[in-house]
């Protein structure tokens, strides 16, 4: 099991991490999920700043990795998070997770998202036309986090 | 000295990112606050019930306590992925 944690401004391409995660023959499953800007219901998104809290985020983030493997048994695991001004339709975060059989793969990415919207210390910014915003923590992330909770592990 | 920070929208609140407060003993996270809204009305932001905290980076509640060369952060829930 290995984990890799990466937060910072430049973008990231899926195709190199693709690469390294599925260069593992005991994996036979490999899921990425990666989050990007997404414009208003209304329009009028010009970007977005993401601040974090630097060494918190690392940390919350490497904990959030170890829970995943303690559940699920994973072959590797990476999280990358940008920091910083996005545009629309920039990249946000990769989450990559590979795995002997798909079924761990999925639960796992799906997983770490839930926990990292709402344990790791991320806050956004819109820059809109009408103004900038923060943006709010939805009711709906906590409740995403919260049906993982007791540990729910099929293999251990 | 007690170093505390604020992130998100709560520094923007407060107007600043960071400040050093001076502490001879062990406190809450409580008292911190309570001593901040004595100094000025600037700090009135930290009275939140959505307001989260964190001491040396694990997150916590207003009982814990801190010492002084700890980090004390405070802000608000969490918005990113």
């Amino acid at each position: 099991m290995a984990i890799r944690i990466a937060v910072q401004t430049e973008d990231f391409d899926l195709s190199n991490v693709h690469a390294r995660l599925r260069d593992n023959p005991r994996c036979g499953a490999l899921v990425t999920f990666t989050g990007l800007v997404r414009d208003l219901p209304e329009g009028g998104l010009n970007g977005l700043t993401l601040e974090h809290y630097p060494g918190m985020t690392e940390k919350a983030l490497q904990r959030i990795a170890e829970d995943a493997c303690a559940r699920w048994p994973v072959g590797e695991l990476e999280i990358i998070h940008r920091v910083g001004r996005l545009g629309p339709n920039e990249q946000i975060v990769l989450v990559a997770v590979s795995s002997a059989h798909r079924g761990d793969a999925f639960a796992a990415a799906e997983f770490v998202m839930d926990y990292l919207k709402t344990r790791a210390p991320f806050w956004k910014k819109e820059h809109t036309t009408s103004g900038d915003h923060w943006v709010e923590a939805r009711d709906s992330d906590d409740q995403a986090a919260s049906r993982w909770q007791p540990a729910k592990g099929p293999n251990h | 000295m007690l170093n505390v920070v604020f992130f998100g929208s709560l520094r923007e609140r407060v107007g600043c990112d960071r400040i050093q407060l001076e502490i001879d003993q062990p406190m809450t996270v409580q008292n911190v606050i309570d001593t901040l809204l004595a100094m000025s009305e600037q700090w009135q932001p930290l009275v939140n019930r959505r307001m989260l905290c964190a001491v040396n980076q694990e997150v916590t509640n207003l009982n814990a306590r801190v010492c002084p060369e700890d980090e004390l952060a405070f802000f608000p829930p969490v918005t990113g992925g």
